[in-house]
């Protein structure tokens, strides 16, 4: 079966699992950082953030 | 120069000769009282002398009328209210003659919506699956957002800004590949990856049924009709599942040869539109009388799509119409008429479509996109003209889902956020009393006969 919709992408989880083994840093404690549906600020966004519905 | 002088003077009967000549006496003998005759526009004298109180009366009905009528008047040089004419004036007449008619913008009716460039939120979403077959996002009607991240199915409720785990799937039979709501929002369905469909109530958060049998493999696409579930999978079957039922494969339709990857029921529930990895679409008939044979033949079967076939979306205000978008090789939008089969329209949108929504209040189709560019694209139909382009994922844009209000869309990508878009606006006043009159009625817990 062909997969024609494969994109090869590195994720940021990906990269940053790349970089914690080059680092040795502890896995466990890198996936700790994010918090899953967690708010992502940035400044673009922050002016436009609002209240749904 | 004594030539043109005799020729002039050989044609003194000529009326054009006379209006020549009659002009260079005026220029000698100028005065301001006396008006010009040669100066005058005799046509538009009698014209405003006879027919102009006429058009006084008349009332312009709608503002974009009125600004035609300006603009035509304008440029037919109609805005005077001078009859006569006490100078010569050449280059005024020649320049009115020949200026082009001014470029402003007729007063448009209806005022365009402003529609937000930027996404309202961005939510984190590690480990989410850049896989074009699946389905891992859905937004039920009860407000509340499901998301399915690896084996995790994480649950967003809209109105508080909450988050809490449904369930984590153990690795056996994860991870999760699909999720859809059931109609009244209460109940959702996972489809797993080991082929089997867990079906949870979110209300008190307990798993109430598994299905199995139905599939050899992975299970990508789940739509509801009510109290059927219909799966697709991997292995290119479709089957409905009654949930109220031990034995729960009712019906199963055979067409697909690889993964279905789109799966949608039409808001009657009378069709079911599937895609493929095949590149074909089929539209399926759903009776509701059990019938002796449980293979069924579709109704129709699109193959000009050149690429998979994951984007479907049943049009809300026109029954029967139903818009694609093909993958990669395609990056088509084309516009289907599933009574009589027909392809209305093809739109070339420049790369592969992942995903389609149809507005619920105005006549726009939005659109999700893969590489180059990732966007997300509103376009107005049926002009399929561009209205807004929504840039800020750095990956294809795979799932989409919308919110029960109509407004917000929620866009999740490979780059690991889930992004929330005011692109559809407000809703009308009448559409967001019935909305919420939908949520506050007391027997939304029970299935009803539609």
């Amino acid at each position: 079966m062909m997969e024609q919709e494969i994109w090869v992408r590195v994720t940021r989880a990906a990269a940053k699992r790349k970089a914690s083994t080059a680092m040795g840093i502890d896995e466990d404690r890198l996936n700790k950082k994010r918090v899953f549906l967690g708010e992502l600020l940035n400044v673009s966004n922050v002016n436009l953030l609002s209240n749904l519905n | 120069m004594m030539n043109t002088s005799s020729h002039l003077k050989a044609q003194a009967s000529c009326p054009l000769v006379e209006h020549f000549l009659r002009r260079k006496l005026s220029k000698e003998n100028f005065d301001r009282f006396i008006p010009n005759r040669s100066a005058m526009d005799f046509d538009f004298a009698n014209y405003a002398l006879t027919q102009g109180r006429k058009r006084n009366v008349d009332e312009v009905t709608s503002a974009s009328r009125k600004a035609y009528m300006t603009q035509l008047a304008e440029a037919m040089n109609q805005n005077r209210t001078r009859i006569l004419a006490f100078r010569n004036k050449p280059k005024a007449l020649l320049s009115s003659n020949h200026s082009d008619p001014p470029h402003q913008q007729p007063i448009s009716v209806k005022p365009r919506r402003y529609i937000p460039q930027n996404s309202e939120r961005v939510l984190d979403a590690p480990g989410i699956a850049d896989d074009f077959y699946l389905n891992l996002l859905d937004w039920g009607s009860s407000n509340v957002l499901a998301i399915a991240l690896g084996d995790t199915v994480y649950l967003w409720d809209a109105s508080s800004g909450s988050t809490y785990k449904l369930v984590t799937i153990d690795e056996e039979e994860g991870p999760v590949t699909s999720i859809n709501w059931t109609q009244d929002g209460l109940d959702l369905a996972i489809g797993l990856d080991n082929s089997e469909v867990q079906l949870w109530d979110c209300v008190s958060n307990r798993q109430v049924r598994t299905l199995r049998g139905g599939h050899e493999s992975r299970v990508g696409s789940l739509a509801w009709n009510n109290h059927i579930l219909t799966t697709g999978g991997m292995d290119g079957k479709i089957v409905n599942n009654d949930v109220r039922i031990r034995s729960s494969i009712v019906e199963t339709y055979l067409g697909h040869t690889e993964e279905v990857c789109g799966l949608k029921w039409s808001e009657s529930g009378k069709k079911l539109a599937s895609g493929g990895n095949d590149n074909v679409v089929h539209i399926w008939d759903h009776r509701s009388v059990a019938s002796s044979n449980p293979t069924r033949q579709w109704l129709h079967r699109f193959e000009e799509h050149t690429a998979a076939v994951r984007a479907l979306a049943w049009c809300p205000f026109q029954a029967s119409l139903l818009a694609t978008g093909g993958g990669v090789g395609d990056g088509k939008i084309k516009f289907w008429n599933t009574h009589t089969g027909a392809c209305l329209n093809s739109v070339e949108t420049g790369s592969q479509v992942c995903s389609l929504l149809w507005s619920k209040s105005e006549r726009e189709l939005l659109s999700s996109h893969g590489f180059t560019q990732n966007q997300l694209t509103l376009w107005k139909y049926p002009s399929m003209v561009k209205m807004a382009e929504l840039n800020g994922h750095t990956s294809r844009v795979l799932f989409m889902a919308q919110s029960p209000d109509g407004c917000t869309v929620a866009s999740a990508a490979g780059d690991e956020t889930l992004r929330l878009w005011n692109v559809f606006g407000e809703p009308p006043k009448t559409t967001k009393k019935a909305a919420s009159k939908k949520y506050t009625d007391p027997f939304a817990h029970v299935n009803h006969i539609r």
